[in-house]
């Protein structure tokens, strides 16, 4: 009994090592072949909304609403007004709002109206392949070459 | 009339069970701990699903997991979290059960791969919603995720195993 215990025991080592250097491995054959990225393309449900050029400063907006997806430049001033608004999280509304910063280390979601924030709390992204997703507004921002 | 009483007992259990993964899940986004990746979860309310597995059998444990993503779904979130949920949930249920079976790896064996099971299925449905193929390179950081947090749910699981009699 004893024996099959510990035989199991080994077993979960094992398993928990074995995982984690696959995925290590994984994760260094992914970095390896990444550069950094010129653009980001920003998809809106499984469909290309815009591509946006990195590495000069730039805030941009995206929103959707029932005609679709749009992209655009928005100032400093416009992006503070836009925030004494407020646009928080309402689960009925269908319209959808991610504050998007470009710089020269690459591009990151600054602020969004989603449930989660979890594509506002993702860190700026700057190779190729790295992507920020926002699934409530099924986004995804995807640095490319 | 003896069985009847197993099941009412079943039933309250299995009720109790949910409260207490609901409670967990709560207590758990309390808790502020999003490793190197925004969105991963320790996976505290997967306690109750492994150690209902083992002591309970398959039925309670799918019961309890369905009872509390659509419970918690309906009271806390919308439908879409609920449909994520519920596939991740699905698809570690029987891999662990699979696994399970097989008797090669003890409880914490077992919860590993049923949190990269989780992890797994929460992504594939992610990119089939997104339409995506590009997201599942996130695959090796939720796998890593999965490792640790399986590993550390599973050993705590075996202790509250070992220490714990349902009495049905």
């Amino acid at each position: 009994m004893m024996s099959t215990k510990k035989k199991k025991y080994k077993a979960d080592i094992i398993l928990f090592i074995g995982t984690i250097a696959l995925c290590v491995l994984g994760l260094v054959i992914i970095r390896a072949n990444q550069e950094p990225g010129l653009t980001a393309r920003i998809m809106g449900d499984g469909e290309l909304v815009t591509t946006i050029p990195l590495g000069d400063d730039g805030l941009y907006i995206l929103e959707c609403d029932t005609n679709g997806y749009t992209v655009r430049d928005i100032s400093d001033k416009e992006l503070d007004d836009l925030k004494k608004d407020g646009f928080e999280y309402n689960d009925t509304s269908d319209y959808y709002v991610n504050i998007l910063s470009v710089d020269a280390s690459g591009i990151e979601v600054l602020d969004a109206n989603c449930r989660d924030k979890i594509c506002v709390e993702h860190s700026i992204i700057y190779n190729t392949g790295e992507t920020i997703i926002c699934l409530p507004h099924k986004l995804v921002i995807e640095v490319a070459e | 009339m003896k069985k009847k009483s197993t099941n009412n007992k079943k039933t309250a259990i299995c009720g109790v069970l949910i409260a207490l993964a609901m409670i967990l899940s709560y207590l758990e986004s309390l808790i502020p701990i999003s490793f190197a990746v925004p969105g991963i979860k320790l996976g505290l309310a997967n306690l109750v699903t492994i150690v209902a597995l083992k002591k309970l059998g398959v039925k309670a444990a799918t019961i309890i997991s369905t009872g509390r993503i659509v419970l918690s779904g309906i009271l806390f979130s919308n439908i879409s979290v609920i449909i994520y949920s519920l596939a991740g949930a699905a698809f570690s249920i029987i891999v662990m059960v699979v696994v399970d079976r097989m008797r090669v790896f003890s409880v914490t064996g077992v919860s590993i791969c049923g949190a990269i099971a989780h992890n797994a299925g929460q992504l594939l449905v992610a990119a089939f919603m997104l339409e995506n193929v590009n997201v599942l390179y996130y695959m090796s950081v939720l796998g890593i995720a999965g490792a640790i947090s399986g590993a550390f749910i599973g050993i705590l699981a075996s202790i509250i195993i070992k220490n714990i009699t349902f009495s049905i």
